[in-house]
């Protein structure tokens, strides 16, 4: 995880003009694309655990773009889904949005717009990259704790000062910031406010 | 007897009539004069009279047999009385005789007579009662001659009657002697000496003296008895001796009494009263006694008997006929009341008949009432049904005509004569007819109609009426004769002209209607063609944007000329697709040319590539031969294959996904043709709509038009093929195009 990657644009389209097009138009934009004929090809070959985003037909035979959507839902992938559309269908097109698709576009597609979708695509994996981080590394921590910490952890999560976590827990307060100590640093957290946002993001 | 005469004449006319009444009953023969049937009085008349006529005849026959025994057994009874009194008056006369005799016998009675004998004769003229006694000697000597007292001198002895003394040698006794005043009759016996008659004993005596006799019988006081001696003379007589003594009988009795010893007769007594007689006659004296027996004694009764069975009979009779008059007449009046009603049957005329006096008739009323509300019935039914076809044939606007060929007249229906322009009242000739047929069609009229034959007895034909646009259908059929002589043609008309108009609309509309369904499915393909230019229209945008990002940088070159090669290909792309539709979309008429049916549905699978991908149909080809050439324009041909291909990617709508397959095949047919089969499994066909679905607008699908397959029904004619629809294996559909096979130098 920690290599710096350059984010890809993963391009799926049954027509081969269209996919040679437009993998075309983002080398040029100076993207780093790569072409699929089918998504099948894509699930089959492709590591999904990297940055990048995908742009996809919604119409293909075999699995097409919505099946997709929902495949990659399951498989809990973070590259945001841009649809490409010829047939400007509305209905498709909100199923698709309500699918959690970044966004929805007309064939044929202008550059800027297309490359508009793409930055704010790569923008959202990103920032879901960054939260799927912090929360695997709360998790992390989390997992150190002994149950006793963990439960000063959250008792001094909702905002109890060191004397009621001890009343609530039987035990004094000395113990208490002796526990705290422990759980701050077990979960690298600089200050009560880290703490407070690390629980709640190994809780969601 | 005449009696009888007169009562048989009486009942044999009464019979004559009954049986020439009853003969007039008898059907009479064809030919003879129409005679009136007898009517129900006079059959009751005849019934009545031969009711009562019969008994009256065997009533009169049993009385006037009977009559007749009763007058055989007093005729029995009354000659027996007669000859009883005949019996008498031989005593009587016998009595003198003895006397007579017993004087003549004695020894004194010589012919010298003895005072003591006369002293005896003396005495015998008192005891004997006799008129006088005289004893005449054979010489004719009277001898001695006393008489009684008062009474003259004794009448000598008749010669005659002394002759057939002598003559007998017995006692005689003479008929009447008419010319004493007092009617005399004499009785002689002969005087016998040594067994010679020597004298003859003579007495005589008066017919008076016999009357007593006859009053001795206690007759009853209207009978007439008589003594009547050898010559017919009344000797004696029960009433008015003095008046008819002497007198002879009617000569019809004493005919009979010549002929006969006893018997009976009718006659009229000598006193004029009729009566029945009866005699009998002595056979010693040869005199007799009639009996008068007055006829009203017998026959009234039996008048009075006949007259009130007469009368019984003329009662019954008169009650019969009264009877039979009366009902007679009952029947008659009810039968006649029926005659009216009956013959307005079937008329307008409410039949109302009152209750009849007779049962029958009444029956027969009631069924004429009901007859006559089923006719009425029967008869607006008929007016219905009438008016019905009327106007049915008025909105059809039929035109009937009958002709005869008896005359040279046609009659025709009141819309047949506006069809052809003739007045209400003109006469219809068939030459008048003929002269406003269009002659362009007047031939063939002419020849249809003059042509009819036993054999092909109907026509049916279209012709147009001179100097209209009216196009007429004619519809006919011929009656003909036994001997196949033509008698009459029936024929209805119809004025067509607005079909034959639309028809020719039709045929000159149906490129058009070929056009616009070509449109409509053009219109259904309209998201397909969006996608279809969408694809290579996004192909060349972004290798020309692509391109012109290229030339800011600085690694140009191949790259560009790459990206711009592609985006012209992209172009030249859209550029064919835009050409293919428009193709498909143009109404002109595109001449045929050769073509390979192959190619043709490839382009057609091209046009539906994403239509098929979005129903997710798949479409096998594995069984299109080839090359396949045909003349044809490709266009419609195209559109033949779409059509079909889309009508079985409309009935797999239902099915699974992965069955979703269109089997297209191809492969050479019979008779020099290409055979080109669309076979789906979808929902299928019932083998009644295999025809049905190439009529206009009849569809399966909830929303179809109902043209399509009409549409290529249409190319197909208009390309000398067939199309027809199947049934394959597994309930699959096939249909069927067969187009003539065109080889490629020919």
């Amino acid at each position: 995880m920690g290599e710096a990657l350059s984010p890809t644009v993963f391009i799926l389209d049954d027509d081969e003009h269209v996919l040679k097009g437009l993998t075309r138009l983002l080398k040029a934009g100076g993207l780093h694309a790569m072409a699929f004929i089918s998504a099948v090809t894509f699930l089959e070959r492709q590591d999904l655990d990297v940055p990048g985003c995908i742009i996809v037909d919604l119409k293909m035979p075999g699995i097409d773009g919505l099946a997709l959507q929902g495949e990659l839902t399951r498989l809990r992938c973070m590259l945001p889904l841009i649809f490409l559309t010829a047939h400007g269908d509305v209905a498709s097109g909100v199923a698709a949005v309500k699918a959690g698709a970044l966004d929805y576009l007309a064939k044929p597609v202008d550059a800027q717009v297309l490359f508009a979708a793409v930055a704010s695509a790569f923008a959202q994996n990103t920032a879901r990259r960054t939260a799927f981080a912090r929360r695997q590394e709360a998790l992390r921590g989390l997992a150190q704790l002994t149950p006793r910490e963990h439960e000063v952890m959250l008792l001094v999560a909702e905002g109890m000062l060191n004397k009621q976590v001890g009343a609530q827990l039987g035990i004094t307060e000395k113990t208490v910031k002796l526990h705290r100590a422990k759980v701050m640093k077990k979960m690298g957290a600089h200050s009560l406010a880290m703490l407070v946002r690390m629980v709640d993001l190994a809780a969601a | 007897l005449p009696f009888f005469i007169d009562a048989y004449a009486l009942v044999r006319a009464y019979l004559l009539e009954v049986v020439r009444h009853l003969m007039a009953l008898w059907p009479r023969r064809v030919g003879t004069v129409d005679r009136q049937p007898p009517g129900v009085s006079r059959l009751m008349f005849i019934v009545v009279l031969a009711g009562v006529l019969p008994p009256l005849a065997v009533t009169v026959a049993l009385i006037l047999t009977a009559y007749n025994q009763e007058q055989a057994r007093l005729s029995a009874a009354a000659i027996g009385r007669a000859r009883a009194l005949v019996a008498a008056v031989d005593r009587d006369i016998g009595a003198t005789q003895v006397a007579l005799a017993t004087l003549a016998s004695g020894k004194d009675s010589t012919p010298e007579t003895s005072v003591l004998f006369q002293d005896r004769v003396r005495d015998a003229l008192v005891t004997m009662e006799v008129e006088s006694i005289s004893i005449t000697k054979l010489n004719g000597h009277i001898q001695l001659a006393l008489s009684k007292e008062g009474t003259g001198t004794a009448p000598p002895c008749d010669d005659a009657l002394q002759a057939s003394v002598i003559t007998l040698g017995r006692a005689v006794v003479s008929d009447l002697d008419q010319g004493a005043p007092l009617h005399r009759f004499a009785v002689a016996v002969p005087v016998l000496r040594d067994g010679r008659v020597r004298a003859v004993l003579h007495a005589t005596r008066t017919g008076d003296q016999l009357v007593g006799l006859l009053l001795e019988q206690r007759l009853p006081p209207q009978w007439r008895a008589a003594v009547v001696d050898r010559n017919g003379r009344v000797v004696a007589r029960s009433h008015d001796q003095s008046r008819f003594s002497g007198r002879l009988v009617t000569d019809d009795l004493l005919l009979k009494m010549q002929h006969s010893v006893e018997g009976d007769l009718r006659t009229v007594t000598l006193d004029g009263i009729a009566v029945s007689s009866f005699y009998s006659s002595s056979s010693l004296s040869g005199w007799s006694v009639v009996l008068g027996i007055p006829r009203a004694e017998f026959d009234d009764e039996l008048y009075a008997l006949l007259a009130l069975v007469l009368c019984a009979a003329a009662v019954a009779s008169a009650l019969g006929l009264g009877l039979a008059y009366r009902y007679g007449t009952l029947i008659a009046r009810a039968v006649e009341a029926l005659v009216g009603p009956a013959g307005s049957l079937g008329t307008e005329a409410a039949v109302v008949i009152a209750r009849l006096p007779l049962a029958e008739a009444d029956a027969v009323g009631q069924a004429l009432v009901r007859t006559q509300q089923k006719l009425t019935c029967m008869q607006a039914a008929m007016r219905e049904s009438e008016q019905r076809l009327a106007l049915a044939a008025e909105a059809a606007e039929l035109g009937f005509w009958v002709r005869e060929t008896a005359g040279d007249g046609i009659w025709a229906s009141c819309r047949w004569r506006v069809l052809f322009g003739f007045d209400a009242s003109e006469q219809i000739t068939f030459d008048a007819v003929q002269a406003r047929i269009d002659p362009r069609d007047r031939d063939i009229w002419t020849a249809t109609l003059t042509g009819l034959s036993a054999a092909l007895p109907s026509y049916d034909m279209q012709y147009r009426i001179a100097g209209t646009a009216c196009w007429i259908a004619s519809r006919g059929r011929a009656e003909f004769g036994p001997a196949g002589d033509l008698i009459k043609v029936r024929g209805v008309s119809l004025n067509i002209t607005a079909r034959k108009l639309a028809e020719l609309a039709l045929m000159a509309q149906q490129d058009e209607l070929i056009h616009l369904a070509r449109v409509s499915v053009l219109g259904q393909l309209s998201a397909t063609l969006a996608h279809e230019l969408g694809q290579p229209l996004t192909a060349l945008l972004s290798n020309l944007q692509a391109g012109r990002r290229m030339l800011h940088t600085a690694a140009a070159g191949m790259l560009v000329d790459d990206a711009l090669c592609d985006a012209e290909a992209d172009a030249q792309r859209a550029a064919a697709i835009v050409y293919r539709w428009r193709q498909l979309a143009a109404p002109r008429v595109v001449p045929h040319k050769v073509l390979e049916l192959g190619a043709v549905i490839a382009a057609a699978l091209r046009v539906l590539r994403s239509e098929l991908a979005a129903r997710k149909v798949q479409v096998d080809c594995s069984a299109v031969l080839g090359p396949a050439h045909v003349l044809g324009d490709e266009v419609q041909l195209q559109q033949l294959v779409i059509n079909l291909i889309l009508n079985a990617s409309d009935a797999l709508a239902t099915v699974t996904e992965p069955e979703r397959t269109v089997c297209v095949q191809l492969y050479a047919g019979a008779h020099q043709t290409w055979e080109l089969v669309v076979i789906d499994h979808g929902k299928g066909l019932l083998e009644s709509e295999w025809e049905q679905v190439f009529t206009p607008f009849f569809s399966t699908k909830e929303h179809g038009m109902g043209l399509g397959l009409t549409i290529c029904r249409t190319i197909a004619l208009a390309h000398r093929g067939a199309i027809w629809a199947s049934e394959g294996l597994a309930r699959a559909t096939r249909f069927h195009v067969s187009l003539p096979r065109q080889d490629n130098d020919g």
